[in-house]
């Protein structure tokens, strides 16, 4: 595959929570839209339950995963939703993206575990603000978030708020790349994909 | 003119950097005005992390924090309390833990504590962070709870006064662990009172292990073993003077009854007290009762363990600990 600078390219925006109502979600549609307007595809890849896979929303076509109930996990302390995580890997997989841009550290997860399989780059950009009651309230919680911000191969913040809470609880100076910005997000993709397109021709 | 700094913050941080920069932030919270304490932090980071975690700290860019950094695997808890506290500048020496968070007022509420028992060591109260209370819900976990004033006088929340410390040569750098306890246990031996402030808390990090991992983490404790040799009169603390605490003193009996229920069975009975305090482990409630009941053989895995390490370390030590 050629990364010519012209050529589309194919988003995957992991998000579990998409289409919960929740703030999160206005981050994920702005970007998909943003990127679509630039003549990107990018495609929301969830596991939230609402709707059916394939349907698009605003015109962004959205891939539903399937997880089993995470009643159990959650008694057991586990951060959940955590047992989408395979049917994740395996749409990422299937979809043949260029990258992912994950939205929380569960979603890192996922998509770091594609990355170990297609060799294509991640991004983690958390769509909710690092807080010290939420980085290590739950069993998991931790190791995925160091997870997230130490293997993938760039981390971002979507807003200020995310930006702030990087540098304070995670000692990560992030750039801030706002959702509604497809240059900035482009630029940072090509600048991702060079090397692996390096590694595809060798 | 600023006075002098009133209280120096003594941290040893190994592989937790994100734990001590949350360390930090908590400091950088404290309600006690900025030119009566500082910070000194003693760790094995490389440089870059050292850079990212504690120079762009805000408590950095005030001027009131300070690192020093040893060569990575070459520390020690007590090597590196060590040189914090001989490198820090005021007359009170306050350790915590780089897996804690102190409250806002722990450090006026501690120096408060001083004031009104001037030359006493100092212990604050520790629980376990309810931030983090969610993870008390796996079966392997590393906490703490003491309400002071405990028996080991554990660094994670203790003041000294730096001339005792100079006194008592600070930590035994011999000591693998339980360099705290070995510590106040001579601050005791001198005359000094150990005294209580309930009201300086600290916050300390529930972690979840895996069964391999707590046993891996507990490894150490076999140099308990050390400690008690050194310090005999610490077995009045200890249950009959020989068991850690009575999680090992009734993982052995009940080890003794199942092997000696094989040659008579009513020794088996001997197993019972396990049974029953470890379907109690998690309340009384029938869940969880059952969660315990599901929990037991790892329980007891892990406790076996234990009880096998300080078997190890008596022979080392030679002396009996279990």
């Amino acid at each position: 595959m050629t990364e010519g600078h012209d050529r589309p390219l194919r988003v995957a925006l992991v998000h579990h929570a998409f289409g919960s109502g929740a703030e999160p979600d206005r981050l994920v549609r702005d970007l998909a839209g943003a990127l679509r307007a630039a003549g990107h595809h990018p495609t929301v890849v969830t596991k939230h339950r609402v709707g059916s896979s394939g349907v698009t929303e605003g015109r962004v076509p959205v891939v539903r995963c399937r997880g089993l109930p995470e009643a159990p996990l959650l008694r057991r302390g586990f951060a959940v939703p955590l047992t989408h995580l395979p049917t994740t890997v395996a749409a990422l997989v299937k979809g043949g993206y260029d990258l992912a841009q994950a939205f929380s550290p569960t979603d890192a997860a996922a998509a770091i575990a594609w990355r170990e399989i297609v060799g294509r780059p991640v991004i983690f950009a958390p769509a909710e603000p690092p807080r010290r009651d939420r980085v290590a309230d739950r069993r998991l919680r931790l190791r995925l978030l160091e997870r997230a911000v130490g293997d993938s191969d760039a981390a971002i913040a979507p807003t200020e708020e995310c930006r702030a809470g990087l540098l304070r609880w995670l000692a990560v100076e992030a750039p801030l790349l706002e959702p509604a910005d497809a240059d900035a997000h482009e630029r940072l993709y090509r600048e991702l994909l060079r090397p692996a397109a390096a590694r595809g021709q060798s | 003119m600023p006075g002098p700094v009133a209280v120096s913050v003594v941290v040893a941080s190994h592989a937790r950097p994100l734990r001590l920069r949350w360390l930090l932030n908590a400091l950088e919270e404290q309600t006690l005005p900025r030119e009566s304490w500082n910070v000194v932090v003693v760790h094995d980071y490389d440089p870059a992390t050292a850079k990212r975690v504690l120079e762009r700290h805000g408590l950095w860019d005030a001027g009131i924090l300070r690192h020093v950094g040893i060569a990575p695997g070459t520390g020690s808890p007590a090597r590196q309390r060590n040189l914090g506290w001989r490198s820090a500048e005021a007359e009170l020496v306050a350790f915590t833990d780089d897996d804690c968070r102190p409250e806002p007022d722990w450090l006026e509420r501690l120096l408060a504590a001083a004031r009104r028992a001037p030359g006493d060591v100092l212990q604050g109260a520790t629980r376990p962070d309810p931030l983090e209370a969610g993870v008390l819900a796996a079966p392997h976990v590393r906490t703490m709870l003491i309400e002071p004033v405990g028996p080991f006088a554990q660094t994670c929340n203790i003041l000294y006064p730096r001339g005792l410390l100079e006194r008592l040569g600070g930590f035994d750098e011999r000591a693998v662990t339980g360099e705290d306890v070995d510590l106040s246990l001579r601050a005791r031996a001198v005359g000094t009172r150990i005294s209580p402030a309930p009201q300086a808390i600290v916050n300390h990090a529930v972690e979840s292990h895996t069964l391999p991992g707590i046993l891996r983490q507990n490894l150490k404790w076999h140099h308990l073993a050390y400690l008690v040799k050194r310090h005999p009169e610490l077995r009045q603390e200890l249950p009959l003077r020989v068991f850690w605490d009575r999680d090992h003193l009734w993982t052995t009996v009940a080890l003794a009854g199942i092997l000696g229920g094989r040659r008579y069975r009513p020794l088996l009975a001997l197993a019972v007290p396990y049974a029953v305090r470890s379907s109690r482990r998690r309340g009384p409630a029938r869940r969880e009762r059952a969660v315990a009941l599901v929990e037991t053989p790892g329980q007891a895995i892990r406790q076996l363990a234990e009880v096998a390490g300080l078997a190890y370390g008596s022979a080392r030590y030679r002396t009996l600990v279990l």
